[in-house]
């Protein structure tokens, strides 16, 4: 017998491909058209047009410290090199962001908070230890400075007015009010509250613009006790405006 | 000298665990009526040791129903409101959860996280809190001034009103407006509006006074607001250049309209004596409503010379010009100022250090050719 050749194999191939397709195409029109089965006929015409979708948008509010250690590690107050206190700080200034300490490891960047929800929240930030407390000394120091982390981050709570004042963090007294300049708070550092403090009348939630930074600075006198030391920051946020 | 150690473990804050915590809902209001009861679900994450805090004056009232933030991150609240609040207005309770501690003799940052449960308690009699709003508009518009009454009494006001006068800059009463008016059921917020026609005054600030009467009383506010006519004012420009010298030449301008201006962009001739010795443009601008904006180009004023100059800024925008004349000052540039400019503290340092490593390789260089 012959044998076939590769042109007649591709042939009947092609063929059996086509008779296949028309004939699915034509066996389910016959049975939508003349069997009643209800099958749609087969077009690329939508003959429901249109579809109703529903979805609930839920709101929640959710807040969160995006950087949340800080570790000075260990260390003391550098007395051969004449200083009777040491002072630790998230934040650098002229002296750097440590002076009249011992082996302390530098942090070069504090607490981090942003409000990753779906709502603008009012922050409020309270230490759960005061200095004294911390340190156990009574002239050491535990203070904290607020900042925006995203420009345009923290407004006020009015909205009727527009545009909307920028607000700096509140950290001090005279700071922090309607359109208040960085330049008059942001590098003010004040003692830290174990009461719940505003920080941010209205934080943000667009992703561009909803962090605040937290810095702190530490001062240890040489008359503190040795040992463990241990505080912590708690920030809470809530749904600004309230209802 | 006694060297007084003070091993401090500042272990503060050394936990690495990012602390965040959300709720849901993130807020509930409520108005009062006597006995009110309702359950409210809350979802959060799916955590252990997660505390759930009810704060504020009415907090006997709210309980905890169910609590399965462990098992799947949800938590029902009960509301049970008694017959009568001796508080009128605003009353918050705060549904707060925090985060458990990590633990671990450390302190690090928490996150805690509150849903105000806002309860309108209402005034005895008749009370309400009015809002006045206006807008600012252009010269050919109209504008929809308004006025809400939201009654938070325990009556129903049975009408109420707003009589708004417009007073131009002069203090003169230019227009009287009366808003229809509502009657506003307790409970509800009713917006008594009326339309101000702009093209009827000129441009400029105007106060709004809204006298607000509603059942037995009278509420007078104020607002303020602009007609815009389309004008861009030339408020500043730079006035002082160095010699023949590459420098900015900034013009600060202001809208005087309600609306965005497109392609606004300034030609600058400069004249010595009459005679025009340079001209040039501006980049195009877009100014938003009632913005002010800088707008910059460089000017090259080589071989000019020292001495005052006429300048001629002409503004267009919108098929308008804003022209303004006045003068500018070249001067021969201070040699401390390109002394200080060139001969810092870090410039001079890492000079030093370059010659330094110059000179370094140098010496290397010829000791490995003696061997």
């Amino acid at each position: 017998m012959k044998d076939i050749s590769n042109k007649t194999v591709v042939a009947l191939l092609v063929a059996a491909i086509a008779i296949s397709l028309g004939g699915t195409f034509v066996t389910l029109n016959v049975l939508n058209n003349k069997l009643g089965v209800g099958m749609p006929q087969i077009t690329g015409f939508a003959t429901i047009p249109n579809a109703t979708a529903t979805l609930t948008l839920q709101t929640f509010s959710s807040i969160k410290f995006s950087q949340a250690s800080v570790a000075f590690g260990t260390g003391s107050v550098n007395t051969s090199g004449g200083f009777s206190n040491c002072t630790l700080s998230t934040l650098g200034g002229a002296a750097g962001f440590n002076s009249g300490c011992a082996d302390f490891s530098e942090v070069s960047s504090g607490f981090t908070i942003e409000n990753d929800g779906n709502t603008n929240l009012s922050v409020e930030l309270r230490s759960n230890e005061t200095a004294e407390q911390f340190i156990g000394a009574g002239s050491a120091l535990f203070l904290w400075n607020v900042t925006v982390n995203e420009a345009g981050s923290c407004k006020n709570t009015t909205t009727s007015t527009a545009p909307e004042n920028n607000v700096q963090p509140n950290t001090s007294v005279g700071c922090g009010g309607a359109g208040g300049a960085a330049a008059d708070c942001g590098t003010i550092f004040e003692s830290v509250s174990v009461t719940n403090k505003n920080i941010c009348p209205r934080l943000l939630f667009a992703d561009v613009s909803d962090s605040l930074n937290i810095n702190i600075n530490i001062t240890i006198p040489v008359d503190a006790p040795a040992g463990a030391k241990v505080a912590g920051l708690i920030v809470t946020g809530t749904r600004n405006p309230t209802s | 000298m006694k060297k007084i150690f003070i091993l401090l473990l500042m272990a503060i804050f050394i936990s690495n665990v990012v602390s965040a915590i959300r709720i849901s809902p993130d807020s509930i209001r409520i108005e009062f009526v006597p006995n009110f009861e309702k359950s409210y679900d809350f979802n959060t994450e799916r955590a252990e040791n997660v505390g759930i805090a009810i704060e504020g004056d009415l907090a006997k009232y709210v309980s905890v129903e169910k609590n399965d933030i462990a098992k799947d991150g949800t938590f029902v609240i009960k509301v049970k409101l008694p017959a009568e609040i001796e508080t009128p207005g605003k009353n918050l309770i705060f549904i707060g959860i925090t985060e458990g501690g990590k633990g671990g003799g450390m302190v690090s940052g928490t996150a805690s996280i509150r849903t105000p449960i806002d309860i309108r308690v209402p005034y005895p009699g008749i009370y309400a809190e009015i809002a006045f709003n206006v807008h600012d508009l252009n010269i050919n518009e109209t504008a929809n001034f308004s006025v809400t009454v939201n009654n938070l009494g325990k009556k129903d006001i049975g009408s109420a009103k707003a009589v708004i006068d417009v007073i131009d800059n002069d203090r003169r009463l230019v227009e009287k407006l009366v808003t229809e008016e509502k009657e506003v059921i307790v409970n509800a917020k009713e917006t008594l509006e009326v339309f101000f026609n702009a093209s009827k005054h000129t441009a400029g600030t105007y106060n709004a006074f809204a006298h607000v009467t509603y059942a037995d009383r009278l509420q007078d506010l104020e607002s303020i607001f602009k007609i815009g006519t389309l004008n861009i004012e030339i408020t500043n420009y730079t006035k002082v250049f160095f010699k023949d010298k590459i420098a900015k030449f900034d013009i600060e301008i202001e809208s005087g309209w309600n609306s965005k201006i497109g392609n606004v962009f300034a030609e600058v001739e400069v004249f010595n004596n009459t005679r025009e010795i340079s001209s040039f443009k501006t980049v195009s601008i877009s100014l938003g409503p009632w913005e002010k904006k800088k707008i910059s180009t460089l000017w090259d004023n080589e071989g000019l010379g020292e001495g005052a100059y006429d300048v001629e800024i002409n503004l267009l925008y919108e098929g308008k010009t804003t022209k303004v004349a006045g003068k500018i000052e070249i001067i021969e540039p201070k040699e401390e100022i390109w002394f200080k400019k060139y001969f810092n503290i870090t410039n001079l340092l890492i000079t030093a250090v370059v010659l330094l490593l110059i000179i370094t390789n140098i010496i290397v260089l010829f000791k490995k050719r003696k061997k």
